[in-house]
């Protein structure tokens, strides 16, 4: 059950690996951007998808059938995307529908998931986070350093606290100072991994307390407390962006920021807070990471912001902001843990996994183009 | 198809009437805008000598309850700022606000909109709507903005909501898709009633009808006037100076950031705003003019209209205070209250002397090349002063004249 966030102790006993690990590092960063590039114009895609859908309302004239208001929703299309994709499963492994192997995609969901609910928050906005993953790992290994000294409940919030104040720290500069959020985020990005190296000596924390596993293995009612952690995290984002002002107010300011100003929302701070959302959320998923693997490496959630960015396109958002739910960032979490399962479960190599959910983000978004333009 | 006409036959007037099936006017309220006098209301918005610089230097004006009042002043002109910083989206750097008689120091749009001042922007698709809410949604962000609930509390204004969409005409059916739908006369009357919804009573409208149909523009005129009915102060900005004169009791014209005139739309046509509204800076050559003549003469020059009984002054300059002909720049008098009445109800090319103060008065139309009526010039001299020629003023003003017409 290793997160793949976590390097495996063979690798972190490894001297001469670190630099391998740099190494990755920096291809990881130049696909990153590679990969930013490509969300753009797919944000631009869905941007333009903006006018078809808005012809697709106007023909029905706003008498649509409730099954047409269902499809026309895109998280409804993406739940049905990843029903399709665990009846194949199902079909094609045995092994899939299992309690054991569900409980298995569930588990793997846990830090990803955590840190797109971040995600989301700073994609509505029309912004982008690229440092969740090494925030993550710079409060992992503040967290590892904590639990040397603190009891575990205040090590972990010092964690969270920590993500939160990097997280204001990108977010003012960003909302106050005007700078890009890829630019910030990218800045914060290099700087909060070379913290994780200094801060950890550039060595894993793996003298870690037994009872700090507890709050991934603590089951309640056969469900895994990380997983039930996860589920709760996402019903309060639900409720927050969809039945609070502060959620409404990010919605708007990702559709509109300069009419959300005219009328009098508070831009600036519902600017500022995804990104303190953000880095508190890294700052959990890399606690439950940690707990997995019971132990720390600075190097913990290299990619992560890929795979959040990611299942939150899948989900449905647009990267222009404004676009997309909780929910369809849930499912695009699914259905990329899901096809990483399923691949394992084939005995596919695991680097065919990249291949696989690259082409279903970009098949996702091709479809919801298509779809949208032949409406209209 | 309702005429085939040919061009020439036709005017502006016409036209609309042909293209919307009524006269535009009739849903203006003539009798309340022409009688220009009006029993006292109280005030609801006292704005003194305000200003954001650069563009809000010096700006006073007050509103009362039910009036509709217009900003009229050039692109620039500082306005659309005016109102920015009365609704708190600008940062002020002095000058005084009252609402209802108590200062108001917005700070932000929140406290303004708290106050009761909403605030329609000039541009509706960058300034106005959030493409990716409903109607619904749309409508009740103002409410958003005012609330200081943690929840959304949109069922606080649900029969508020329901009132409105009638006023509106808008079906609850269509609460819940895209605003984008909506022609932009309702685009339009949406993001108004987000202020309606929280009972402001104090509007502030930036270029309202900009960008809607011809047809629509006479329902927003007809809601502003209903809303006015009700006692809610409304402030309009328009570029379009007949529109203006045409919805509003009175005129505050604002040039490069300061507000110079204050008066009754009945008094006011289009070409004469123009001339109010110039700005300060194209104004720089006349009153230069104006200070070389008043200087040489040893006594006053001025430039101004001239209504019946009063005057419009654009500019005076005094040099010598034995000659004050009585107004200043940008006052306007009744012609019986300045010290030259016999000058300016008599309108010679000659010097006309003052019965009562002996100031002798040459007053000059002004003509365009093209012939527009741009008022008059006149210059004032004490008692037992020399004299100047009546030719040599006049030839002095067709050099300035000529010299307008070539660009800056």
């Amino acid at each position: 059950m290793n997160s793949k966030y976590s390097p495996s102790s063979k690798d972190r006993a490894d001297p001469k690996n670190e630099a391998t690990v740099h190494g990755s590092d920096r291809t990881g960063l130049a696909s990153s951007s590679a990969k930013a590039t490509e969300d753009k114009s797919e944000a631009a895609l869905h941007n333009a998808d903006r006018s078809g859908l808005t012809s697709e309302a106007r023909s029905a004239n706003g008498k649509r059938s409730v099954t047409g208001e269902l499809v026309g929703r895109l998280e409804v299309r993406m739940l049905g995307l990843a029903l399709l994709l665990a009846v194949v499963l199902t079909f094609l492994s045995p092994h899939f529908l299992t309690s054991n192997n569900l409980l298995n995609v569930l588990d793997q969901s846990v830090v990803v998931g955590i840190v797109a609910i971040g995600m989301t928050f700073v994609i509505l906005i029309g912004g982008i986070d690229l440092s969740v993953g090494s925030v993550a790992g710079c409060t992992g290994v503040l967290l590892g350093r904590g639990l040397e000294h603190l009891p575990i409940p205040f090590a972990i919030i010092l964690a969270i606290l920590a993500g939160c104040g990097i997280g204001l720290f990108s977010g003012i500069l960003i909302a106050r100072f005007g700078l890009p959020a890829f630019v910030v985020t990218l800045g914060v990005m290099a700087i909060g991994r070379s913290l994780a190296y200094i801060f950890s000596g550039a060595s894993a924390i793996a003298d870690l307390p037994d009872s700090f596993g507890n709050i991934v293995y603590t089951n309640v009612f056969g469900i895994p407390a990380h997983v039930i952690t996860l589920l709760i995290l996402y019903t309060l984002a639900w409720g927050y962006l969809n039945y609070t002002k502060g959620g409404r107010t990010i919605y708007a300011i990702g559709s509109n920021r300069e009419a959300a100003r005219t009328a009098g929302l508070n831009v600036l701070t519902f600017s500022i807070i995804p990104y303190i959302i953000s880095g508190g959320l890294s700052a959990v998923a890399i606690t439950f990471a940690s707990a997995q693997v019971m132990s720390i490496d600075p190097v913990a959630g290299t990619g992560l912001e890929l795979d959040a960015i990611a299942a939150v396109v899948i989900g449905g958002a647009s990267l222009y902001g404004g676009r997309g739910s909780i929910i369809g960032t849930l499912i695009g979490v699914l259905i990329m843990v899901m096809i990483r399962n399923g691949l394992n479960l084939l005995n596919v190599s695991p680097f065919w996994q990249g291949s696989a959910i690259g082409a279903v983000i970009i098949t996702a978004v091709l479809i919801e183009r298509l779809l949208s333009s032949r409406t209209s | 198809m309702a005429k085939s006409r040919a061009t020439n036959s036709l005017n502006q007037a016409e036209l609309i009437r042909l293209m919307v099936g009524q006269e535009l006017k009739a849903a203006l309220r003539q009798g309340s805008i022409s009688s220009g006098v009006r029993s006292p209301r109280p005030v609801i918005l006292e704005v003194k000598n305000l200003a954001s610089p650069p563009a809000v230097r010096d700006v006073s004006f007050t509103v009362h309850q039910g009036e509709i009042l217009g900003l009229g002043g050039l692109v620039g002109a500082g306005r659309s700022e005016t109102m920015e910083t009365i609704f708190g989206l600008r940062a002020r750097q002095h000058g005084e606000l009252h609402l209802h008689g108590k200062t108001f120091t917005p700070k932000r749009a929140t406290d303004a909109i708290r106050a009761g001042v909403g605030f329609v922007a000039e541009d509706r698709r960058v300034q106005g709507i959030v493409p990716d809410f409903s109607v619904r949604e749309n409508l009740l962000l103002g409410h958003l903005a005012a609330s200081r609930k943690f929840g959304l509390g949109y069922s606080d204004r649900k029969t508020k909501l329901d009132g409105l969409l009638e006023q509106l005409g808008l079906p609850a059916k269509r609460l819940d898709t895209s605003l984008l739908n909506f022609s932009g006369g309702m685009q339009q009357k949406i993001i108004m009633a987000r202020w309606l919804l929280l009972e402001s009573s104090l509007l502030l409208l930036d270029e309202p009808t900009k960008g809607v149909d011809i047809g629509t523009r006479t329902s927003i005129y007809e809601m502003l006037h209903q809303v006015a009915d009700r006692g809610v102060g409304i402030v309009v900005v328009s570029s379009d100076f007949e529109e203006l004169l045409q919805i509003c009791e009175r005129i505050v014209v604002i040039s490069d950031g300061v507000s110079i005139a204050d008066v009754p739309s009945a008094m006011l046509n289009e070409e004469k705003l123009t001339l109010f509204a110039a700005p300060r800076t194209s104004m720089e050559q006349n009153s230069a003019f104006l200070r070389d003549i008043a200087r040489d003469l040893n006594g006053a020059a001025f430039w101004t209209l001239i209504d019946q009984e009063r005057l419009f002054c654009l500019y005076t300059v005094v040099a010598n205070p034995q000659a004050d002909p009585g107004f200043r720049t940008a006052e306007t008098p009744n012609i019986s209250d300045t010290r030259i009445p016999a000058a300016l109800n008599a309108k010679t090319n000659e010097f006309v002397v003052e019965p009562e103060n002996q100031l002798a008065t040459l007053l000059l139309s002004v003509r365009s090349d093209r012939g527009h009526d741009m008022g008059w010039i006149g210059v004032t001299v004490p008692a037992h002063a020399t004299r100047p020629q009546a030719q040599d003023v006049q030839s002095r003003i067709e050099t300035l004249v000529g010299s307008l017409a070539k660009p800056h």
